[in-house]
């Protein structure tokens, strides 16, 4: 059975971004020089929308500087030097906390959403939780907490439902994952929290569509699960949120799966700011020459240009292809073969979507809907035409965006709101599909 | 260390065009070894012809338009062969040559490229061959399974292909189970035909010959002419099973399999068209 193993020495120094979720940077407390200790409180949030952040290990900030985050940028961290002897911050949780107490305690302690936003924005107004534990299996660390510490995850979800003042939690399993089917089936859980079997993956992106199938509520595009009163939530964050509230523990590690051309794959527990280079190191190292670094999955993965990048709250996985596994794709034609539209899990015709987007015909594929794209890559994964269809749906949605981003500025005040207006984009489009 | 940054997804399924096809052609391979043993050397000669046809139209038009030369994906050869087996064995040597030259230029070529042709190569030049040649593409006997060793090797087939349905059905289901092809269009003309031939009490011996096989699997597999929407391929499967059936009602179902296909190929954007779902998140709540 899959199972979270722990880090036997802790690396001599760890890179703590200043914004682990998608927002503004967090005010830095520290400077250089300072003793710091494990959890304190190194980042401060400047807005409510914002997850603090903490130290995960006790040693001296060796500098505040920028330093490249696995989201792409260069972004303000604190680099802390590691001590020999580990001190943290003494932790007193209250022994029977309130739902007001509890609240504040997720605040607090910093927990983040694999999907980016702070676990406390998403139970603010909901009544209705999905424990999302459906990740592929280069992202199993997303859900192997269900292996490692099954009693604690329906704790942690137990202390969430109360905190929300959430009448009924679901928790989203993969129909092919039979054995954390049968450790759930095995736990007592309470009568108003379900297990639901899917077929599908639901991979960050994908929540709207996750809520749909579970509820059969409908968020509306652009709008967040929370607009029809659900919040959805990783198997980690209940297991942190039981730890905030029992031991008083803020975010500090995260499980993360590192898989692919490594001397040991497997599912590891490394502290907040551990270099990508140091956690292959701790599995092992590189198996091979490596070719290519990728942050969270195969599927929707980031794609790294240094193993410099420090591990963030939204790391669960890391995947390591050799120079060979690098695909060198040669598209060809589309040959109508509507793979893609087989595998769609939002009903789109992504091989239409495509080839408007190649062409510029965006306000067609906003007809055609192209906005639902999950982007969850299926689509492109069995094109055997091997066409890059996901990047060209981006492209497409991102000029959509910004097309419509110029409009509502321009609007005055007394146009009446109705159906979206009908833009022009560059290019003739001939109507119709 | 340098690292390759490129987009995601990170993987891709092994599968690409060129196994399909090649897959295709291989599946074909069973029927045309039985065509010549049945029919002799000259069906070997006839396939050859147009396969060599086909091949060099797609090189020469290439060339010419100084486009990337496809000729390896073997779709030209796969042309070549399906169209030599929808001939009668009789035929001069130049007719499979003209019929590969109109497919490949005409039907694949003229209308754009692999993908976004709008008929179907083969059956478009097998028509344009029958429009011109009529009395020498008619064949010189009907098949008729009588029998279940009829199913193996048909002594009364009129085309190359008619050799062998079974040979034809085996190979199709294979490409199924391999998924190479979508079980959606073939089974639905398949469960249609049969259900009209049933309430009009048609003798089915007439049917299950050689050339309805390779419509159902080989020419209806070739996925440009199919809609892409799901229940899209539903309907167009019943579509041509339809229009198969009504005009073997009145004729034969030899030409009726293939002049059927050819109408239900027409159609078949208009079938895409009605049949486009609404996306999920599309839905107004
Ligand atoms: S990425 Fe492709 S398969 Fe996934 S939702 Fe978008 S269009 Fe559909
Ligand atoms: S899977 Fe690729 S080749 Fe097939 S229809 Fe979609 S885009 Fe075209």
């Amino acid at each position: 059975m899959e199972k979270i193993t722990f880090l036997k020495k802790l690396p001599e120094e760890v890179v703590i971004p200043l914004v682990q979720h998608k927002g503004p940077t967090c005010k830095c407390l520290v400077s250089k020089g300072d003793k710091v200790l494990a959890g304190q409180l190194i980042g401060e949030p400047t807005v409510s929308s914002a997850a603090p952040v903490h130290a995960s290990v006790s040693g001296t900030v060796s500098s505040i500087e920028k330093h490249p985050h696995p989201f792409g940028t260069k972004t303000s961290a604190v680099i802390i030097t590691t001590d020999e002897i580990q001190q943290s911050v003494e932790f007193n949780p209250p022994s029977s906390p309130s739902k007001t107490q509890i609240r504040q305690i997720i605040k607090e302690s910093g927990i983040v959403e694999i999907y980016g936003r702070p676990t406390y924005n998403v139970i603010e107004k909901i009544d209705t939780i999905i424990l999302n534990a459906t990740y592929e299996s280069s992202l199993v660390a997303g859900r192997v907490g269900i292996c490692t510490y099954p009693n604690e995850v329906s704790k942690g979800l137990k202390y969430l439902m109360e905190a929300a003042g959430a009448k009924k939690a679901y928790i989203a399993v993969n129909k092919n994952n039979s054995e954390e089917l049968n450790l759930l089936s095995g736990l007592k859980l309470d009568s108003n929290m379900e297990i639901v079997q899917l077929n599908v993956e639901y991979t960050p992106g994908m929540e709207n569509l996750l809520v749909y199938d579970v509820t059969g509520f409908t968020a509306q595009f652009g709008g967040k699960p929370e607009d029809v009163g659900v919040g959805i939530c990783g198997v980690n964050t209940a297991y942190e949120v039981y730890d905030a509230v029992k031991y008083g523990r803020p975010s500090m590690r995260v499980p993360i799966s590192v898989v692919g051309a490594i001397g040991g794959p497997q599912s590891i527990l490394a502290p907040i700011g551990m270099k990508f280079k140091d956690v292959i190191e701790a599995c092992g190292g590189y198996k091979g020459e490596p070719g290519k670094l990728i942050m969270n999955g195969m599927t929707i993965g980031l794609a790294q240009y240094t193993d410099e990048v420090p591990v963030v709250k939204q790391t669960a996985g890391i995947l390591v292809q050799t120079k060979s596994d690098v695909l060198r794709i040669d598209p060809v034609e589309c040959t109508l073969c509507a793979r893609c539209v087989d595998v769609c899990p939002v009903e789109l015709l992504p091989t239409r979507l495509a080839i408007m987007a190649d062409q510029g015909k965006f306000e067609e594929a906003r007809m055609m809907h192209v906005m639902n794209c999950v982007e969850c890559g299926k689509c492109t994964v069995v094109c055997p035409s091997k066409i890059p269809i996901l990047q060209l749906i981006r492209y497409a949605k991102l000029a959509i965006e910004k097309a419509y981003a110029d409009l509502e500025d321009k609007k005055s005040p007394n146009v009446e709101i109705g159906e979206p207006p009908v833009i022009k984009f560059g290019g003739e489009s001939e109507g119709g599909v | 260390m340098a690292f390759t940054i490129s987009a995601p997804p990170h993987h891709r399924e092994a599968l690409t065009v060129n196994k399909i096809i090649w897959g295709k052609i291989l599946a074909l391979v069973p029927i045309s070894l039985f065509s010549i043993y049945f029919f002799g050397l000259y069906a070997l000669g006839l396939i050859i012809a147009s396969i060599l046809a086909a091949v060099a139209t797609e090189f020469a038009i290439q060339k010419a338009f100084n486009h990337k030369v496809t000729i390896a994906d073997g779709h030209a050869v796969l042309i070549g062969l399906m169209l030599a087996l929808l001939l009668p064995p009789e035929v001069p040597i130049w007719m499979p040559m003209i019929g590969s030259l109109f497919a490949v230029g005409v039907g694949k070529h003229a209308f754009g490229d692999m993908g976004s042709y709008v008929f179907n190569p083969v059956l478009g030049a097998w028509v344009f061959l029958n429009l011109s040649w009529g009395k020498m593409m008619t064949p010189a006997s009907l098949p008729h399974i009588g029998n279940f060793s009829d199913l193996i090797v048909e002594k009364g087939a009129g085309f190359l292909v008619g050799v062998s349905p079974i040979a034809l059905l085996a190979a199709g289901i294979v490409l199924i189970l391999m998924k190479y092809v979508d079980w959606r269009v073939p089974i639905s003309f398949f469960v249609t035909t049969f259900l009209l031939l049933f309430l009009l009490k048609e003798d089915i011996s007439y049917v299950i010959t050689g050339v309805f096989f390779f419509g159902m699997l080989f020419i209806l597999s070739d996925t440009a002419m199919t809609p892409i929407t799901k229940d899209g391929r539903i309907v167009f499967g019943i579509a041509c099973g339809l229009l198969t059936v009504v005009y073997g009602y009145f004729a034969d179902y030899v030409f009726a399999v293939l002049y059927g296909l050819f109408l239900a190929n027409s159609i078949s954007p208009l079938i895409e068209r009605i049949t486009i779902p609404k996306s999920i998140g599309g839905v107004k709540k």
